[in-house]
């Protein structure tokens, strides 16, 4: 398959790393495939952990995971919310198990673990999360980027050209779409990488009189 | 990675304080996937210089200690391109560089630079969405 042809879904949540979401999705988009933005929820906003706003084209639930053909999982603290959602996690591992390409960089490496795709599986991660992946029965291998099979792994933000290089590679290997492409949003405009207002990260209480809270984001200002 | 035929093979991105996190780190990242030489260039080599949103980078040299030539330059925007336009320093080494035959390419306020400095604008776009369109014509495709 050519990059033209593909389409790829990259996760986002609150606390994304900016350039693990953002180089990917426009190294993609300028190699012609279309790219999608996908989180919890549709039209949702969320915050990169400096304050880049993204707003997500479609929520997990509503793909069908052949319809993704790649899917990608930025880091920053974004997988901790991440793999909250039963529905982001359950659309890693159907992807993965139905043999679409999934690519995690940094902290992404929680999500595989949550996912149960990590067992027996060649990875890298940022190091800080090398216990985790170990514990998940992974392989942890120190390179900017590891392949194994249809699992695409990278550490740190300086990673990303090799990232996306070994994707395109991965992507030069597919022969079709597994999926019809039913559940892909119809073409018209993608999630913007332009702003002209930050976001910011909110802390939201949990409920009446507890001492938790969650994490949501709103524009700066408002 | 070999830069592609016909393209850049040693570039230039300017930075200083002020600057647009993706109109400045894409380039940077996209050539060094692209096996171009690519080099940042602040207003002193050994500072840290932040976006506006706090993104901090320290450049590969100094503006004015900058003196071997490169085929393109790419000047990224924000309020970092407003100081940059009023930096002498600056100006004068995208005029030695585009008089020696570097290309200059701008995104968003980038281009106020290149004004300041009088130099031509071989290529921009108006914001990061069109970082895409922008490196295909640069790199070509895929």
């Amino acid at each position: 398959m050519k990059l033209g042809e593909a389409r790829i879904a990259v996760l986002a949540e609150n606390q994304y790393q900016e350039l693990e979401l953002w180089y990917p999705v426009l190294r993609f988009r300028e190699g012609g495939a279309d790219v999608v933005v996908v989180g919890p929820k549709t039209a949702q906003m969320y915050s990169s952990k400096l304050g880049i706003p993204v707003v997500s084209d479609v929520a997990a639930a509503a793909l069908a995971p052949d319809d993704i053909d790649v899917l990608v999982i930025p880091g920053g603290f974004a997988p901790e919310a991440m793999r909250k959602s039963a529905d982001v996690i359950d659309l890693v591992r159907k992807v993965h198990d139905g043999g679409g390409i999934v690519a995690a960089i940094c902290h992404a490496g929680w999500v595989l673990a949550s996912a149960g795709i990590a067992k027996g599986r060649q990875l890298t991660c940022v190091p800080v999360i090398r216990d985790d992946v170990l514990a998940a029965g992974a392989e942890y291998i120190d390179k900017p980027v590891v392949r194994d099979g249809n699992l695409i792994t990278s550490r740190l933000p300086n990673d990303v050209p090799v990232f996306c290089a070994e994707i395109i590679r991965a992507i030069s290997e597919l022969d079709a779409h597994r999926g019809s492409g039913a559940t892909w949003p119809a073409p018209g405009p993608r999630a913007s990488a332009a702003y002209d207002v930050p976001a910011r990260l909110v802390q939201a209480p949990a409920g009446r009189a507890t001492a938790n809270y969650t994490t949501t984001s709103a524009l700066v200002g408002s | 990675m070999t830069p592609t035929v016909g393209g850049p093979q040693r570039a230039a991105v300017l930075v200083t304080d002020g600057y647009l996190d993706l109109e400045f780190w894409y380039p940077v990242l996209r050539f060094r996937e692209a096996g171009v030489d690519v080099a940042i260039l602040g207003p002193e080599a050994d500072s840290t210089f932040y976006s506006t949103l706090g993104y901090p980078v320290v450049p590969d040299k100094s503006t004015s200690e900058a003196a071997e030539n490169c085929d393109l330059v790419v000047i990224p925007g924000g309020a970092a391109a407003e100081r940059l336009a009023g930096d002498e320093g600056a100006l004068a080494l995208l005029s030695s560089l585009a008089g020696a035959g570097a290309r200059v390419v701008t995104i968003g306020k980038g281009a106020l630079v290149a004004a300041a400095a009088n130099v031509p604008v071989e290529a921009q776009c108006q914001d990061a969405d069109g970082l895409p369109q922008l490196f295909r014509t640069l790199l070509g495709a895929d």
